[in-house]
Order: C-alpha cells, then sequence, then structure tokens
C-alpha cells in the first residue's frame, strides 16, 4: 500500500467529511471553536486507528454472519476508553463536546473504514488508512471551526489561545484571540444552519479546486 | 437452485455454527469489557473528586465561606418541583442556618440546565449559579456565565436580593416581580427563572 496515495485519499479525493459526507452531525453541531475541532478530530483519529488495528488483527476470527456486531463493540469500548480518560484528564474537553465523545460510536467514518478497509486488508495497511482518514477528518473539522470561529464570535482559538495575560495555550475556558471588534460577527454561522451553510460553500470549493486541477491535468495530456 | 437456497439455510441453522458466533460475540465483548474495567479503575476516583469539586465550587459561588449539610428531599418538594416542570436534584442546608442551596434542573432551550439556587433565610435569592447547561454557545450560554446585558448586569446576578413566592413569582420581560431577558436569549432566560421560582417555593416548604 502506499503511503502517499493513501494519505490524498484521506485529505482530498476521498475525504471522510467532504467527499463521503459522513459524521457530519457532530461535524457541523462541535465546530464552532478551534479547541472543539482538534479535540474532536484527536479523538476521532485515535478511535479510527485503534478500531482499525484491532479489527484488522482480528478479521479472520470474526465471522461474517456478526461482523456488524463485533465492530461495534470494539469501536464502543474504544470511545468509551477516550471518554473516561478525558472526563478524568481534560474536563473542559469533556463538557465542550458533551455528548458528541459518546457518539462516536455511531459515527459512519469508523464502521465504514472498519467494513471497506480493516475487515479486508493487513493491519499496517488498515493503521495507515485509519491514520489518514482521521487526519483528512480533523484538517476538515478544523478548517471549518476556524471559519465559523471567525464569522461567529470574531475570535481566533477560542478555548484553546488566552491571550487575557500574555500568550498562553492552555486546554478549554479561554476566549482566544479577538480579530473582530465585540458585536460585529454574526451569530447565525455559529448556529446549526449556518454549519450546513458553511460546510456547503466548503465542498464547493473544494470539488471547484479538484475540478480545476482535473481539467488541467487533463489539457496537459491533450498538449502532449 | 432451489435445492441449493435449502441446504444453505441448513448450513445457517447448524448448532455448531450458532455456538461458534456467540462464543466469539462473547469472547470479544468480554476482553472489551475487562479493557473498560481496567480504565474505569484507573479513571473513576479522578472523575468522581473533579464532580465533587466542580458542585462545591458552584455551592461556594452562592454561599461563600459555608459549609453544608444535605437535605432529604420529601414528597412535598417533590410535589412542587413537579408542579414547575423542573427536576430537583439536591437540597443543601447551610451549616449556620443562614439559607438553602437547592439544585434544580429546568428545561432550557435544549436539555436541561442544571443549577443550584440559593436563597436566604428571609426568602430571598442570595445567588444562583449554574453547574452545567448545553444551550446554544454565544447566546443561551451567556445567561448561565452571567455575562452582563448593556445595562451591565448579568441574567443570573439581578435576581440577587429579590424574593419569589407562589403568588408573585419572577416573570420574564413583564409584571410586577420582573426580571429582563438578552435579547435572543429570552426560553433560556425563561428557564432560569422557572428554576428560581421553583427553588424559592420549595424553600417555603421547608418549615
Amino acid at each position: 500500500m502506499n503511503f502517499g496515495k493513501q494519505f490524498k485519499e484521506g485529505l482530498l479525493t476521498n475525504n471522510p467529511v467532504l467527499v463521503q459526507l459522513l459524521g457530519l452531525c457532530s461535524v457541523l453541531a462541535i465546530s464552532t471553536s478551534l479547541f472543539n475541532g482538534i479535540g474532536m478530530g484527536v479523538c476521532v483519529t485515535l478511535v479510527l486507528i485503534g478500531a482499525n488495528v484491532v479489527i484488522s488483527a482480528l478479521r479472520k476470527v470474526i465471522p461474517d454472519k456478526i461482523r456488524i456486531a463485533a465492530f461495534i463493540v470494539i469501536i464502543a469500548g474504544f470511545v468509551t476508553v477516550i471518554d473516561l480518560l478525558l472526563k478524568a484528564y481534560v474536563p473542559a474537553l469533556s463538557n465542550s463536546l458533551g455528548v458528541f465523545i459518546p457518539l462516536i460510536v455511531v459515527n459512519c467514518i469508523i464502521l465504514a473504514r472498519a467494513e471497506s478497509v480493516a475487515y479486508k486488508q493487513g493491519i499496517g495497511p488498515s493503521f495507515i488508512d485509519g491514520l489518514c482518514q482521521g487526519i483528512g477528518y480533523t484538517i476538515t473539522l478544523v478548517i471549518l471551526c476556524i471559519v465559523r470561529e471567525f464569522l461567529g464570535y470574531g475570535t481566533f482559538g477560542g478555548g484553546l489561545i488566552d491571550v487575557s495575560n500574555g500568550f498562553r495555550i492552555v486546554l478549554g475556558g479561554a476566549d482566544g484571540i479577538r480579530i473582530l471588534p465585540e458585536g460585529v460577527a454574526a451569530s447565525l454561522v455559529t448556529m446549526p444552519c449556518g454549519g450546513f451553510i458553511t460546510l456547503g460553500i466548503m465542498i464547493a470549493v473544494m470539488n471547484w479546486a479538484m475540478k480545476k486541477a482535473a481539467d488541467k491535468s487533463a489539457k496537459k495530456e491533450e498538449t502532449k | 437452485m432451489s435445492g441449493e437456497a435449502v441446504k444453505k439455510e441448513k448450513v445457517q441453522m447448524d448448532p455448531k455454527y450458532i455456538l461458534k458466533l456467540s462464543i466469539t460475540l462473547l469472547v470479544i465483548c468480554l476482553v472489551v469489557a475487562l479493557a473498560l474495567g481496567f480504565v474505569n479503575g484507573i479513571t473513576a476516583d479522578k472523575i468522581a473528586a473533579l464532580q465533587e469539586q466542580a458542585k462545591q465550587e458552584s455551592l461556594q459561588a452562592v454561599f461563600p465561606d459555608a459549609t453544608f449539610n444535605e437535605v432529604e428531599i420529601g414528597d412535598e418538594q417533590l410535589a412542587v418541583a413537579t408542579e414547575y416542570g423542573v427536576e430537583l436534584m439536591y437540597i443543601y442546608e447551610v451549616a449556620d442556618g443562614s439559607g438553602y442551596a437547592i439544585e434544580v434542573g429546568p428545561s432550557g432551550f435544549s436539555g436541561t440546565i442544571d443549577m443550584i439556587v440559593g436563597i436566604n433565610a428571609d426568602g430571598s435569592v442570595a445567588g444562583i449559579s449554574v453547574i452545567s447547561n448545553t444551550e446554544t454557545a454565544g447566546i443561551g450560554t451567556n445567561v448561565c456565565s452571567d455575562k452582563p446585558n448593556r445595562n451591565g448586569v448579568g441574567v443570573l446576578s439581578q435576581f440577587i436580593g429579590l424574593t419569589a413566592t407562589a403568588d408573585n413569582p419572577f416573570t420574564v420581560n413583564s409584571g410586577s416581580n420582573q426580571v429582563d431577558a438578552i435579547s435572543g436569549a429570552t426560553v433560556t432566560t425563561r428557564a432560569i427563572t422557572t428554576g428560581v421560582n421553583a427553588a424559592s417555593v420549595i424553600y417555603g416548604t421547608l418549615g
């Protein structure tokens, strides 16, 4: 398996959010601050890698008929571990993401990768697939968070960057760097409908950019 | 064709195969459960301590430097809570008798708002502290964090010192016992008001 190709797939051509359109519920619900975005992205990536590796290792043991049940038990196990660890060591993130951490269990990105990749391939490729899909998910989520936070609150790095007393990186509770004056921002963007609109625009921009790149390479072929 | 289908059906019903399925799933569940038990063992104390700390901080925000004794919730208090449509979690008596801290959970814009209402011995509101909420970020949460409105007063602060009774409850944006909502967050403000009203009436039943 080619790492570069898989990385490109996870990030662009088969991006879990922008192309596969999977796991949108949590993406739309929590993408309102940089802290949320990075936190959720890391959690989903860890679960993806863990579930992919374990399911791949057990793929010859798990009978076909009960594979979905087995996948869900394994995924739920990883999610619960992360949920407990967050509650104990990063309570601010746990409060901020709330129910969307336990809901990773039913995030279809993870089940889709388990079914289409981990159940069919070896541990190595499954690990890389989980990593690449996770990174693709995280980067998309972080971009969405930055855009929505900027337009909706007029800040950057909410929850993560504390500038009230010099520049500090904290875990939760910070207001972020204020870019727009208070009261100027459009709260609509932080609402669910604003999430849909922002995500829609993001998908459109990406399709436009990919089509442009495809046209360019097609033209190159022609002139040859 | 149909013979093949019947044969396949027979394979599915094979008790050995069913046993294999069950045992595989059982083993997977067992291993996962063991792993979770292990992680839970590491984190349980830490999580409980953090929750207790958050509750103590909320109690201290209402009655600074006080010690609290939990009071058992009776049917009368539960009846009031049901009447107002709020959850009643805990009632604490301030040890020196200066009042009660009542933890109630009115329904907000999305989900329950877990809040502590402090009531002075004379029945007036000593303070309000929201433990947890799932209100809309940037709108409802501004109410719960007591962010000042354009008059410089937070929604929670404006209750302090005022008294509500069953006949003269706090009402939002109107009435004789008026409190003001932050524009856009009327629903959250109403929920908080319901919680304070319920706590005030519950206080009245506490002898």
